[in-house]
């Protein structure tokens, strides 16, 4: 498996690229015709390795788009995606810029979030049990369906309101909103502009989990940097905790291969010269634009609320298994890192309000902003970074140093060095079964495959990638978490 | 994902098994079957409104495909999927497309027939 990796290494391609800091790099503007702005993206030399021309070429062809402030920017988990690379994020002022599903992703508000128990690793006992009630109580992987029929009517609610829509239906509880990144729902959803087809795919699938990079994880907290944080965030050592990872489903994945086609012909119709194809977008002062982001925020609202109906279930097992109190399990937090949205910015000494793209990426505001959970005001907000299956995860902190530099922006996890086919092609399921499982890791998967394809060395270590941000003062290690077990699609 | 095929019908239906040899490795034909019919302005944007077509009714209708009957007249398209319904006890192991990346996807004439690059989000 190592051998692998370093043959990524002998990959390495940074021409024409200067470093702008201890862990900062800048693209020039004229790396790629047609550059509005420089690229930065924040790297140590140890990831250097593994970063690929084409996700530096991404970088660069955001900076070309209409609008683009400051920087086209990428954080250190970077790689290769489609149209923005993965880690990259980039804000457009309102008059002048665009929206884009190729800085949003197919699964729009893929996000995690964390849940806190009274629990201790002691009080856990043998893992397997815990795993097999989850992954029975919540769907699980292709062709799951929810258990719940959601009507018409059901689906617009949850569509405009998000989470608050599953805590009103009793899946949580009513403090759990003020834990989720806007309070768990973007304003401007409009249903009208999402399809029959979306919608035929959205009903059966609230409430599941999903495939692919999808998981939930139980941990424990091995580690705590920063206790006054950690206080304030709820967080203590030795708790276990439990990290829910899932997106729109395939609702999401719909709205964005439909409005794919109006955005293509949107960005011919407007002139909006694009280097790349999938960079598709229309000024967001369009009916196209307009149209768009009311859909998207539709798909990010029933994210959090499948989020949010996840969490319930969890508790559910959680409660039963251990006889504990399901008020007892209070949500840390819960961030997206696959969205557009409209936030206000520091830009040259003057405040304004800009469509923030993060794709693969995750907002890390910093002390005294606003959208801050309760009892965090003074300290920033929880920022999430899930590991890979078998690496660590880390709680940090928004800072000003974010705010300043990326538009309060960190990243968003460990990032690919293999392709899902690469992994499936060169690492073996089972003998990574066996492997975690020497470290105390149980996985509870649907197959082999899926093991394969989301094993440790698919990926960066979680730990270089946090300690970067870290580093740079994106945002601060509070805390440090050790999977236990895991349930896959 | 590279495909080709003597006639775009065909070349559309090597591009769908390509799909299934992803999404549904271990699925076999069977009575499962789905029928539409589509129109695009090129032959470009049919392919990725069929494989689109192929992830929708893949999940609405909860079923595997083994292969795809095409009929193709200027733009305008009629397919026929075959496979199985769709057992996740069963049928676990395949990768889950997210979407169809339509940009930037050229169909080509050659000695072949037709050739494209497809690429899938997973």
């Amino acid at each position: 498996m190592r051998r692998i990796f370093s043959l990524m290494y002998e990959e390495r391609m940074i021409e024409g690229i200067q470093k702008a800091g201890p862990f900062e790099w800048e693209i020039p503007v004229g790396y790629t015709p047609g550059m509005r702005v420089p690229g930065r993206f924040f790297l140590s030399e140890e990831l250097m390795p593994t970063l690929e021309q084409g996700a530096l070429q991404q970088c660069a062809n955001m900076a070309t788009l209409p609008g683009i402030e400051k920087y086209a920017l990428a954080m250190p988990d970077i790689h290769w995606g489609y149209g923005f690379p993965i880690g990259g994020v980039g804000a457009f002022g309102i008059e002048e810029g665009i929206i884009s599903p190729g800085g949003v992703g197919f699964d729009i508000n893929c996000g995690v979030r964390l849940i806190a128990t009274p629990l201790t690793v002691e009080d856990l006992g043998r893992i397997q049990p815990l795993l097999s009630h989850l992954f029975t109580k919540i769907p699980t992987g292709i062709g799951t369906k929810s258990p719940l029929k959601l009507t018409d009517p059901d689906l617009d609610a949850m569509m405009n309101e998000g989470a608050s829509w599953a805590v009103n239906q009793g899946y949580g509880m009513a403090s759990d909103i003020a834990r989720c990144e806007e309070q768990g729902s973007l304003d401007g959803a409009d249903a009208t502009h999402v399809s029959t087809k979306a919608r035929a795919r959205g009903r059966p699938q609230c409430g599941t989990l999903g495939a692919g990079n999808h998981f939930l994880e139980i941990q424990t907290v091995t580690e705590i940097f920063d206790p006054v944080a950690a206080d304030a965030f709820g967080i203590k050592d030795e708790q276990v905790c439990v990290m829910i990872h899932c997106g729109s489903r395939g609702l999401g994945h719909q709205i964005c291969t439909d409005h794919i086609e109006s955005l293509e012909k949107a960005a011919k119709k407007y002139g909006i010269s694009l280097p790349d194809p999938q960079l598709a977008c229309a000024p967001l002062t369009s009916p196209e634009g307009e149209a768009y982001f009311s859909a998207m925020a539709c798909a990010a609202n029933y994210a959090w609320a499948n989020r949010q109906m996840i969490t319930h279930f969890t508790r559910e097992v959680l409660a039963k298994q251990f006889s504990i109190d399901y008020d007892d399990m209070p949500l840390i937090y819960d961030v997206t890192h696959n969205v557009a949205k409209f936030e206000e910015h520091m830009i040259d000494g003057k405040k304004k309000k800009v469509c923030v793209h993060r794709k693969g990426a995750t907002r890390a505001f910093g002390p005294g902003n606003h959208d801050l959970p309760p009892g965090c005001e003074n300290i920033g907000q929880p920022v999430l970074i899930p590991g890979s299956m078998g690496t660590p995860s880390f709680v940090l902190k928004g800072t000003q140093t974010a705010m300043e530099k990326t538009f309060g922006s960190t990243c968003h996890g460990a990032g690919r060095v293999l392709s899902r086919s690469q992994a499936k092609k060169h690492l073996d399921g089972g003998e990574i079964r066996d492997h975690l499982g020497l470290q105390g890791i149980s996985v509870k998967a649907t197959s082999n495959k899926v093991i394969a394809e989301e094993a440790p060395d698919a990926y960066k270590p979680s730990v270089e990638v946090v300690r970067v941000v870290h580093e740079a003062g994106l945002s601060l290690r509070v805390a440090r978490l050790e999977p236990k077990g895991v349930i896959k699609g | 994902m590279h495909v080709w095929g003597t006639t775009t019908e065909d070349l559309f239906s090597e591009a769908a098994a390509a799909l299934f040899s992803i999404m549904f490795p271990s699925c076999k034909p069977g009575d499962a079957h789905q029928t539409f019919t589509l129109s695009a302005d090129s032959h470009e944007a049919l392919l990725s409104e069929f494989l689109s077509e192929i992830l929708f009714y893949a999940e609405v209708e909860c079923e595997g495909y083994t292969s795809a009957d095409v009929k193709i007249e200027g733009f305008n398209l009629e397919a026929r999927l075959s496979g199985e319904p769709y057992d996740p006890a069963r049928h676990a192991g395949g990768t889950e497309v997210k979407g169809i990346s339509r940009s930037g996807m050229k169909i080509e004439k050659t000695k072949r027939g037709y050739e494209t690059d497809i690429l899938f989000d997973v």
